[in-house]
Protein backbone atom coordinates (compact mmCIF):
# COMPACT_ATOMS: atom_id res chain seq x y z
CA UNK A 1 0.00 0.00 0.00
CA UNK A 2 1.08 3.28 -1.08
CA UNK A 3 0.50 7.25 0.11
CA UNK A 4 -2.10 8.82 -2.53
CA UNK A 5 -3.99 11.77 -1.84
CA UNK A 6 -6.92 9.73 -0.16
CA UNK A 7 -4.72 8.57 2.75
CA UNK A 8 -2.02 11.03 3.10
CA UNK A 9 -3.20 11.93 6.41
CA UNK A 10 -2.82 8.47 8.51
CA UNK A 11 0.35 7.95 6.91
CA UNK A 12 0.96 11.90 8.22
CA UNK A 13 -0.31 10.67 11.57
CA UNK A 14 1.52 7.21 11.54
CA UNK A 15 4.68 9.46 10.39
CA UNK A 16 4.67 12.15 13.43
CA UNK A 17 3.71 9.20 15.69
CA UNK A 18 7.08 7.40 14.24
CA UNK A 19 5.32 4.17 13.66
CA UNK A 20 6.24 3.67 10.53
CA UNK A 21 9.34 1.98 9.05
CA UNK A 22 11.92 3.49 7.43
CA UNK A 23 11.17 2.94 3.90
CA UNK A 24 7.64 4.02 4.85
CA UNK A 25 9.13 7.19 6.51
CA UNK A 26 11.31 7.93 2.86
CA UNK A 27 7.80 7.40 1.28
CA UNK A 28 6.02 9.67 2.93
CA UNK A 29 8.95 12.15 2.19
CA UNK A 30 9.25 11.89 -0.75
CA UNK A 31 5.10 12.21 -1.50
CA UNK A 32 5.72 15.77 0.53
CA UNK A 33 8.25 17.06 -1.80
CA UNK A 34 5.70 15.83 -5.12
CA UNK A 35 2.85 17.23 -3.30
CA UNK A 36 4.02 21.09 -1.71
CA UNK A 37 0.40 22.05 -0.85
CA UNK A 38 0.22 19.10 1.56
CA UNK A 39 3.40 20.39 3.26
CA UNK A 40 1.62 22.60 5.73
CA UNK A 41 -0.28 19.70 6.33
CA UNK A 42 2.64 17.71 7.90
CA UNK A 43 4.25 20.90 9.88
CA UNK A 44 0.45 21.76 11.77
CA UNK A 45 0.62 17.83 12.49
CA UNK A 46 3.85 18.15 13.58
CA UNK A 47 3.29 20.97 16.15
CA UNK A 48 0.69 19.02 17.98
CA UNK A 49 3.61 16.58 19.63
CA UNK A 50 3.83 18.05 22.79
CA UNK A 51 7.25 17.97 24.35
CA UNK A 52 7.60 17.04 28.01
CA UNK A 53 8.48 19.33 30.12
CA UNK A 54 11.35 19.93 32.84
CA UNK A 55 9.52 18.27 35.78
CA UNK A 56 11.26 16.07 38.51
CA UNK A 57 9.58 14.15 40.77
CA UNK A 58 11.46 15.77 44.07
CA UNK A 59 10.50 12.90 46.67
CA UNK A 60 12.31 9.99 44.73
CA UNK A 61 14.54 9.51 48.07
CA UNK A 62 11.37 8.58 50.06
CA UNK A 63 10.52 5.73 46.98
CA UNK A 64 13.76 3.95 47.50
CA UNK A 65 14.02 1.06 49.09
CA UNK A 66 16.65 -1.43 50.77
CA UNK A 67 15.75 -5.38 50.29
CA UNK A 68 16.13 -5.82 54.11
CA UNK A 69 14.18 -3.62 55.20
CA UNK A 70 10.91 -2.01 54.04
CA UNK A 71 12.38 1.59 54.33
CA UNK A 72 16.09 3.13 53.97
CA UNK A 73 14.30 4.50 57.76
CA UNK A 74 12.40 2.14 58.82
CA UNK A 75 8.88 3.58 60.84
CA UNK A 76 10.00 2.08 63.97
CA UNK A 77 13.28 4.33 64.30
CA UNK A 78 10.93 7.23 63.76
CA UNK A 79 9.32 6.13 66.69
CA UNK A 80 12.23 5.73 68.50
CA UNK A 81 13.58 9.15 67.75
CA UNK A 82 10.37 10.93 68.91
CA UNK A 83 10.78 8.86 72.58
CA UNK A 84 14.34 10.34 72.72
CA UNK A 85 13.23 13.68 71.61
CA UNK A 86 10.78 13.47 74.44
CA UNK A 87 13.23 12.58 76.77
CA UNK A 88 15.38 15.42 76.19
CA UNK A 89 12.28 17.71 76.10
CA UNK A 90 11.80 16.14 79.32
CA UNK A 91 15.09 16.46 80.81
CA UNK A 92 15.40 20.47 79.46
CA UNK A 93 11.59 20.93 80.53
CA UNK A 94 12.95 20.00 84.45
CA UNK A 95 16.11 22.15 84.18
CA UNK A 96 14.15 24.50 82.99
CA UNK A 97 11.65 24.31 86.02
CA UNK A 98 14.37 24.17 88.04
CA UNK A 99 15.92 27.66 87.32
CA UNK A 100 12.53 29.58 87.40
CA UNK A 101 11.60 27.87 90.53
CA UNK A 102 14.77 29.40 91.60
CA UNK A 103 13.52 32.90 90.73
CA UNK A 104 10.52 32.83 91.87
CA UNK A 105 11.24 31.91 95.61
CA UNK A 106 10.31 34.64 98.20
CA UNK A 107 12.71 36.76 99.88
CA UNK A 108 14.61 35.43 103.18
CA UNK A 109 12.34 36.70 105.31
CA UNK A 110 9.58 34.68 104.22
CA UNK A 111 12.05 31.62 103.55
CA UNK A 112 12.56 31.22 107.26
CA UNK A 113 8.55 31.36 107.46
CA UNK A 114 8.38 28.65 105.02
CA UNK A 115 11.53 26.58 106.89
CA UNK A 116 9.43 26.38 110.27
CA UNK A 117 6.49 25.33 108.05
CA UNK A 118 8.28 22.74 106.62
CA UNK A 119 9.49 21.37 109.76
CA UNK A 120 5.73 21.38 111.03
CA UNK A 121 5.42 18.67 108.13
CA UNK A 122 8.44 16.52 109.47
CA UNK A 123 6.09 14.55 111.28
CA UNK A 124 5.78 10.70 111.11
CA UNK A 125 5.47 8.93 108.43
CA UNK A 126 1.76 7.72 108.81
CA UNK A 127 0.49 11.34 108.90
CA UNK A 128 2.15 12.08 106.07
CA UNK A 129 0.89 9.61 103.67
CA UNK A 130 -2.35 10.12 105.42
CA UNK A 131 -2.46 13.48 104.42
CA UNK A 132 -1.44 12.80 100.84
CA UNK A 133 -3.81 10.24 100.72
CA UNK A 134 -6.38 12.39 98.38
CA UNK A 135 -3.52 13.13 96.37
CA UNK A 136 -2.22 9.75 95.83
CA UNK A 137 -5.62 8.65 94.58
CA UNK A 138 -6.10 11.26 92.03
CA UNK A 139 -2.52 9.97 90.51
CA UNK A 140 -3.40 6.60 90.49
CA UNK A 141 -7.21 7.31 88.59
CA UNK A 142 -4.55 9.41 85.82
CA UNK A 143 -2.49 6.51 85.46
CA UNK A 144 -5.11 4.03 85.47
CA UNK A 145 -7.01 6.09 82.81
CA UNK A 146 -4.24 6.49 80.30
CA UNK A 147 -4.31 4.34 77.21
CA UNK A 148 -1.83 1.51 77.83
CA UNK A 149 -0.81 1.07 73.91
CA UNK A 150 0.54 3.02 71.03
CA UNK A 151 0.82 6.38 72.70
CA UNK A 152 2.17 8.06 75.06
CA UNK A 153 1.27 6.29 78.55
CA UNK A 154 1.97 9.01 80.86
CA UNK A 155 4.23 11.57 81.19
CA UNK A 156 4.81 14.66 83.49
CA UNK A 157 3.12 13.78 86.10
CA UNK A 158 4.97 12.08 88.68
CA UNK A 159 3.57 8.62 90.04
CA UNK A 160 5.49 7.00 92.72
CA UNK A 161 3.13 3.61 93.54
CA UNK A 162 3.88 0.15 94.43
CA UNK A 163 1.40 -2.71 93.98
CA UNK A 164 -0.43 -4.51 97.11
CA UNK A 165 1.73 -7.44 98.05
CA UNK A 166 4.18 -7.36 95.43
CA UNK A 167 7.69 -8.23 95.86
CA UNK A 168 10.37 -6.10 94.27
CA UNK A 169 12.72 -8.31 93.99
CA UNK A 170 10.65 -11.33 93.04
CA UNK A 171 12.38 -14.01 91.09
CA UNK A 172 10.09 -14.19 88.48
CA UNK A 173 10.09 -11.14 87.40
CA UNK A 174 11.04 -10.89 83.39
CA UNK A 175 14.40 -10.32 82.20
CA UNK A 176 14.63 -6.55 82.40
CA UNK A 177 13.49 -6.84 85.62
CA UNK A 178 15.71 -9.20 86.69
CA UNK A 179 18.86 -7.24 85.00
CA UNK A 180 17.43 -4.25 87.28
CA UNK A 181 17.91 -6.05 90.25
CA UNK A 182 20.46 -7.60 90.33
CA UNK A 183 22.24 -4.31 89.73
CA UNK A 184 20.23 -2.92 92.13
CA UNK A 185 21.62 -5.45 95.19
CA UNK A 186 24.69 -4.25 93.68
CA UNK A 187 24.64 -0.71 94.67
CA UNK A 188 22.43 -0.85 96.78
CA UNK A 189 23.52 1.40 99.86
CA UNK A 190 22.95 1.04 103.82
CA UNK A 191 20.13 3.72 103.99
CA UNK A 192 17.86 1.52 101.81
CA UNK A 193 18.64 -1.66 104.05
CA UNK A 194 17.74 0.12 107.21
CA UNK A 195 14.69 1.65 105.51
CA UNK A 196 12.04 0.58 108.34
CA UNK A 197 9.40 1.53 105.84
CA UNK A 198 10.29 -1.65 102.99
CA UNK A 199 8.32 -0.63 99.61
CA UNK A 200 6.14 -3.82 100.23
CA UNK A 201 4.72 -2.62 103.52
CA UNK A 202 3.19 0.27 102.03
CA UNK A 203 0.37 -0.44 99.75
CA UNK A 204 -1.14 2.04 97.44
CA UNK A 205 1.16 4.53 98.09
CA UNK A 206 1.49 7.16 95.74
CA UNK A 207 2.50 10.78 95.41
CA UNK A 208 2.57 13.29 93.22
CA UNK A 209 5.49 16.54 92.97
CA UNK A 210 3.94 19.75 91.97
CA UNK A 211 4.15 20.27 88.50
CA UNK A 212 4.84 23.84 88.46
CA UNK A 213 7.75 23.16 90.83
CA UNK A 214 6.32 25.94 93.38
CA UNK A 215 5.42 24.13 96.00
CA UNK A 216 8.42 22.69 98.33
CA UNK A 217 8.34 18.73 97.92
CA UNK A 218 8.11 18.59 101.43
CA UNK A 219 4.11 17.89 101.07
CA UNK A 220 5.36 14.64 99.76
CA UNK A 221 4.74 11.82 101.53
CA UNK A 222 7.82 10.91 103.51
CA UNK A 223 7.83 7.57 102.51
CA UNK A 224 7.51 8.27 98.98
CA UNK A 225 9.97 10.58 99.45
CA UNK A 226 12.64 7.81 100.68
CA UNK A 227 11.20 5.67 97.64
CA UNK A 228 11.68 8.53 94.99
CA UNK A 229 15.90 9.06 96.99
CA UNK A 230 16.72 5.59 97.09
CA UNK A 231 15.80 3.55 94.24
CA UNK A 232 12.57 4.65 92.81
CA UNK A 233 9.81 2.06 92.51
CA UNK A 234 8.28 3.15 89.34
CA UNK A 235 5.20 0.51 88.77
CA UNK A 236 4.29 -1.09 85.38
CA UNK A 237 0.49 -1.42 85.90
CA UNK A 238 0.06 -3.36 82.94
CA UNK A 239 -3.00 -5.92 82.52
CA UNK A 240 -1.04 -8.59 84.00
CA UNK A 241 -0.39 -6.67 87.12
CA UNK A 242 3.42 -6.95 87.00
CA UNK A 243 5.76 -4.52 87.82
CA UNK A 244 9.15 -2.81 87.02
CA UNK A 245 12.03 -1.93 88.49
CA UNK A 246 13.81 1.30 87.59
CA UNK A 247 16.89 2.09 89.95
CA UNK A 248 18.92 4.90 88.69
CA UNK A 249 22.12 3.38 90.03
CA UNK A 250 21.67 0.28 87.38
CA UNK A 251 21.56 2.51 84.71
CA UNK A 252 24.17 5.46 85.82
CA UNK A 253 27.27 4.05 87.50
CA UNK A 254 27.61 5.48 91.24
CA UNK A 255 28.29 9.26 91.17
CA UNK A 256 28.29 12.22 92.69
CA UNK A 257 24.57 13.22 92.62
CA UNK A 258 24.40 9.07 93.57
CA UNK A 259 26.49 9.93 96.41
CA UNK A 260 24.50 12.45 97.28
CA UNK A 261 20.72 10.64 96.88
CA UNK A 262 22.46 8.16 99.02
CA UNK A 263 23.12 10.59 102.00
CA UNK A 264 19.93 12.27 101.31
CA UNK A 265 18.43 8.90 101.90
CA UNK A 266 20.29 8.17 105.17
CA UNK A 267 19.34 11.65 106.41
CA UNK A 268 15.73 10.94 106.19
CA UNK A 269 15.11 7.31 106.32
CA UNK A 270 13.17 6.99 109.04
CA UNK A 271 14.77 8.78 111.34
CA UNK A 272 12.29 11.71 110.68
CA UNK A 273 15.31 14.61 109.29
CA UNK A 274 14.82 17.18 106.76
CA UNK A 275 16.86 15.61 104.17
CA UNK A 276 17.97 19.15 103.12
CA UNK A 277 20.68 18.87 106.24
CA UNK A 278 23.16 16.74 104.26
CA UNK A 279 22.99 17.95 100.82
CA UNK A 280 24.91 21.54 100.20
CA UNK A 281 25.50 20.93 96.11
CA UNK A 282 23.45 22.75 93.69
CA UNK A 283 20.76 21.59 91.85
CA UNK A 284 20.88 18.04 90.20
CA UNK A 285 19.00 16.20 87.84
CA UNK A 286 19.23 12.27 86.82
CA UNK A 287 17.25 10.48 84.07
CA UNK A 288 16.87 7.02 82.79
CA UNK A 289 16.20 5.94 79.65
CA UNK A 290 15.20 1.61 79.39
CA UNK A 291 14.28 0.08 76.01
CA UNK A 292 12.74 -3.39 76.40
CA UNK A 293 13.51 -4.67 73.19
CA UNK A 294 11.32 -7.98 73.47
CA UNK A 295 8.39 -5.94 74.77
CA UNK A 296 8.53 -3.17 72.62
CA UNK A 297 8.72 -0.95 75.24
CA UNK A 298 10.51 2.38 76.17
CA UNK A 299 10.40 3.32 79.93
CA UNK A 300 11.63 6.82 81.36
CA UNK A 301 12.28 8.27 84.84
CA UNK A 302 13.25 12.18 85.29
CA UNK A 303 14.37 13.03 89.01
CA UNK A 304 15.62 16.66 89.56
CA UNK A 305 16.63 17.94 93.02
CA UNK A 306 16.55 20.92 93.41
CA UNK A 307 18.03 23.57 96.22
CA UNK A 308 17.79 27.31 96.51
CA UNK A 309 20.10 30.07 95.45
CA UNK A 310 23.44 29.90 96.73
CA UNK A 311 22.76 32.77 98.28
CA UNK A 312 19.48 32.05 100.49
CA UNK A 313 21.63 28.73 100.73
CA UNK A 314 22.00 29.20 104.62
CA UNK A 315 18.42 30.76 105.10
CA UNK A 316 16.58 27.94 102.88
CA UNK A 317 18.96 25.07 103.31
CA UNK A 318 16.38 23.26 104.52
CA UNK A 319 14.03 23.94 101.17
CA UNK A 320 14.67 20.49 98.65
CA UNK A 321 12.37 20.00 96.18
CA UNK A 322 12.19 16.57 93.69
CA UNK A 323 10.46 16.64 90.41
CA UNK A 324 9.73 13.65 89.21
CA UNK A 325 8.51 12.01 85.67
CA UNK A 326 7.85 8.89 84.72
CA UNK A 327 6.58 7.85 81.36
CA UNK A 328 6.16 4.72 79.24
CA UNK A 329 5.77 3.74 75.31
CA UNK A 330 5.10 0.91 73.41
CA UNK A 331 6.66 0.65 70.27
CA UNK A 332 4.62 -1.40 68.00
CA UNK A 333 5.20 -1.87 64.22
CA UNK B 1 21.50 -22.47 24.41
CA UNK B 2 22.07 -18.46 23.93
CA UNK B 3 18.42 -18.55 23.15
CA UNK B 4 17.52 -19.97 26.63
CA UNK B 5 20.01 -17.79 28.25
CA UNK B 6 18.50 -14.74 26.94
CA UNK B 7 15.34 -15.79 27.63
CA UNK B 8 16.38 -16.00 31.01
CA UNK B 9 17.71 -12.48 31.19
CA UNK B 10 14.29 -11.73 29.83
CA UNK B 11 12.31 -13.23 32.18
CA UNK B 12 14.91 -12.14 35.26
CA UNK B 13 12.47 -10.86 38.72
CA UNK B 14 13.09 -7.62 39.83
CA UNK B 15 15.33 -7.18 42.49
CA UNK B 16 15.40 -4.24 44.87
CA UNK B 17 18.59 -2.56 42.71
CA UNK B 18 16.48 -2.95 39.82
CA UNK B 19 13.69 -1.29 41.91
CA UNK B 20 15.72 1.63 42.88
CA UNK B 21 16.86 1.73 39.53
CA UNK B 22 13.39 2.01 38.28
CA UNK B 23 12.77 4.63 40.88
CA UNK B 24 16.16 6.95 39.37
CA UNK B 25 15.09 6.39 35.49
CA UNK B 26 11.04 6.77 36.00
CA UNK B 27 10.21 8.58 38.63
CA UNK B 28 10.05 11.96 36.73
CA UNK B 29 8.59 10.89 33.68
CA UNK B 30 5.70 9.08 35.59
CA UNK B 31 5.52 12.18 37.73
CA UNK B 32 5.31 13.93 34.60
CA UNK B 33 2.88 11.98 32.87
CA UNK B 34 0.72 12.13 36.00
CA UNK B 35 0.78 15.86 36.88
CA UNK B 36 -0.10 16.88 33.17
CA UNK B 37 -2.79 14.03 33.08
CA UNK B 38 -4.57 15.01 36.39
CA UNK B 39 -3.43 18.71 36.52
CA UNK B 40 -3.28 18.48 40.44
CA UNK B 41 0.44 18.24 41.71
CA UNK B 42 -1.06 16.15 44.58
CA UNK B 43 -2.99 13.35 43.16
CA UNK B 44 0.41 13.40 41.23
CA UNK B 45 2.82 12.58 43.53
CA UNK B 46 0.08 10.14 45.53
CA UNK B 47 -0.05 8.13 42.39
CA UNK B 48 3.47 7.90 41.44
CA UNK B 49 4.21 7.31 44.98
CA UNK B 50 1.48 4.57 45.21
CA UNK B 51 2.64 2.98 41.86
CA UNK B 52 6.13 2.50 43.26
CA UNK B 53 4.87 0.87 46.15
CA UNK B 54 2.83 -1.39 44.54
CA UNK B 55 5.82 -2.28 41.91
CA UNK B 56 7.56 -2.43 45.17
CA UNK B 57 5.26 -4.99 46.90
CA UNK B 58 4.97 -7.69 43.40
CA UNK B 59 8.81 -6.95 42.65
CA UNK B 60 8.13 -10.35 42.87
CA UNK B 61 6.27 -11.44 40.18
CA UNK B 62 7.44 -8.45 37.63
CA UNK B 63 10.09 -8.62 34.56
CA UNK B 64 12.62 -6.64 35.43
CA UNK B 65 12.82 -5.28 32.33
CA UNK B 66 9.39 -4.06 32.33
CA UNK B 67 9.15 -2.14 35.27
CA UNK B 68 8.36 1.06 33.51
CA UNK B 69 5.17 -0.13 31.72
CA UNK B 70 4.44 -1.69 35.03
CA UNK B 71 4.36 1.74 36.53
CA UNK B 72 2.52 3.46 34.14
CA UNK B 73 -0.06 0.61 33.80
CA UNK B 74 -0.59 0.89 37.45
CA UNK B 75 -0.33 4.71 37.71
CA UNK B 76 -2.87 5.06 34.49
CA UNK B 77 -5.39 2.82 36.03
CA UNK B 78 -5.26 4.14 39.25
CA UNK B 79 -5.75 7.71 37.89
CA UNK B 80 -8.94 6.76 35.67
CA UNK B 81 -10.33 5.28 39.16
CA UNK B 82 -9.73 8.27 40.88
CA UNK B 83 -11.20 10.42 38.20
CA UNK B 84 -14.26 7.72 38.42
CA UNK B 85 -14.89 8.56 41.73
CA UNK B 86 -14.15 12.16 42.01
CA UNK B 87 -15.01 14.13 38.86
CA UNK B 88 -12.55 16.52 39.72
CA UNK B 89 -10.92 16.93 36.79
CA UNK B 90 -14.29 17.90 34.71
CA UNK B 91 -13.94 21.45 36.82
CA UNK B 92 -10.51 21.93 36.04
CA UNK B 93 -11.37 21.73 32.79
CA UNK B 94 -12.54 24.75 32.47
CA UNK B 95 -10.35 26.99 33.99
CA UNK B 96 -7.58 26.72 31.02
CA UNK B 97 -10.50 27.77 28.65
CA UNK B 98 -10.74 30.97 30.47
CA UNK B 99 -7.15 31.90 30.85
CA UNK B 100 -6.58 31.01 27.34
CA UNK B 101 -9.53 33.55 26.52
CA UNK B 102 -7.96 36.33 28.47
CA UNK B 103 -4.38 35.53 27.05
CA UNK B 104 -3.29 38.08 24.36
CA UNK B 105 0.02 36.12 22.82
CA UNK B 106 -0.05 33.06 23.75
CA UNK B 107 2.88 31.13 22.91
CA UNK B 108 2.59 27.80 20.78
CA UNK B 109 3.28 25.59 23.30
CA UNK B 110 0.62 26.82 26.13
CA UNK B 111 -1.45 26.67 22.74
CA UNK B 112 -1.01 23.09 22.95
CA UNK B 113 -0.86 22.77 26.31
CA UNK B 114 -4.50 24.64 26.25
CA UNK B 115 -5.51 22.28 23.24
CA UNK B 116 -4.37 19.17 25.38
CA UNK B 117 -6.52 20.01 28.26
CA UNK B 118 -9.55 20.42 25.80
CA UNK B 119 -9.22 16.53 25.10
CA UNK B 120 -10.30 13.43 26.95
CA UNK B 121 -9.29 11.67 29.33
CA UNK B 122 -7.95 8.90 27.46
CA UNK B 123 -7.26 11.41 24.21
CA UNK B 124 -4.91 13.15 26.76
CA UNK B 125 -3.39 10.21 28.42
CA UNK B 126 -2.74 8.28 25.26
CA UNK B 127 -1.02 11.36 23.59
CA UNK B 128 1.34 12.01 26.59
CA UNK B 129 2.43 8.49 26.63
CA UNK B 130 3.01 8.61 22.91
CA UNK B 131 4.62 12.06 23.34
CA UNK B 132 6.64 11.92 26.57
CA UNK B 133 7.31 8.19 26.72
CA UNK B 134 7.59 7.59 23.01
CA UNK B 135 5.53 4.13 23.65
CA UNK B 136 4.58 2.47 20.48
CA UNK B 137 0.59 1.59 19.96
CA UNK B 138 1.37 -1.76 21.15
CA UNK B 139 3.13 -0.72 24.22
CA UNK B 140 0.34 2.32 24.85
CA UNK B 141 -2.63 -0.57 24.40
CA UNK B 142 -0.63 -2.69 26.65
CA UNK B 143 -0.49 0.30 29.70
CA UNK B 144 -4.15 0.98 28.72
CA UNK B 145 -5.86 -1.82 28.17
CA UNK B 146 -7.07 -1.22 24.45
CA UNK B 147 -5.91 -2.63 21.73
CA UNK B 148 -3.88 -1.31 19.23
CA UNK B 149 -6.53 0.15 16.43
CA UNK B 150 -8.09 1.49 19.04
CA UNK B 151 -5.01 3.24 20.67
CA UNK B 152 -4.32 4.58 16.77
CA UNK B 153 -7.82 5.68 16.01
CA UNK B 154 -8.12 7.56 19.54
CA UNK B 155 -4.74 9.25 19.24
CA UNK B 156 -5.03 9.68 15.44
CA UNK B 157 -8.51 11.90 16.33
CA UNK B 158 -6.40 13.47 19.22
CA UNK B 159 -4.44 14.91 16.64
CA UNK B 160 -6.63 16.15 14.01
CA UNK B 161 -8.25 17.98 17.14
CA UNK B 162 -5.26 19.51 18.39
CA UNK B 163 -4.54 20.64 14.78
CA UNK B 164 -7.80 21.96 14.70
CA UNK B 165 -7.60 24.09 17.51
CA UNK B 166 -4.13 25.29 16.95
CA UNK B 167 -4.82 26.50 13.44
CA UNK B 168 -8.23 28.39 14.94
CA UNK B 169 -6.45 30.33 17.34
CA UNK B 170 -4.00 30.93 14.92
CA UNK B 171 -6.49 32.39 12.65
CA UNK B 172 -8.37 33.95 15.34
CA UNK B 173 -5.12 35.72 16.56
Amino acid sequence: MTINRNNYEEYFLLYIDRELGDAERQMVEDFVRRHPDLEKELAALRQTVVLPPDLVFEHKEALLRDEKERRLFPLYLWRIAAALLIVLAGGWFLMMAGKTGKQDQPPADSLKIAVKKDAKHVKPSTELKTENRESSASAKKTYADFPRSGTLRKTGVPVIRQQPGSDLLSPDSNPVQQKLIAAKQNHRNPAETTNPHPAGDFPQTAATANQDNRQPSMDLPEIARNEMLSGTTIPQSDQTGKSEILNPSTINPPSPDSDERSAFSKGSGGKGQPPSTINDQPSTAQSILVFDSKNKTVSGFFKKLLSGPPEDAVADNHRKRVSVSVFQFNLKK
Amino acid sequence: MRNTSGDNNRKRLMTAEDYNDCVKQYADGLYRFMLKSTRHVEDARDLVQSAFEKLWEHRGDVNALKGKSYLFTIAYHKMIDQNRKSRRMEFREILPESAAESRPAPHLRKVLEEALDRLNERQRSLVLLKDYEGYSYEEIGGITGLNESQVKVTLHRARVQLKQYLVSVENVL
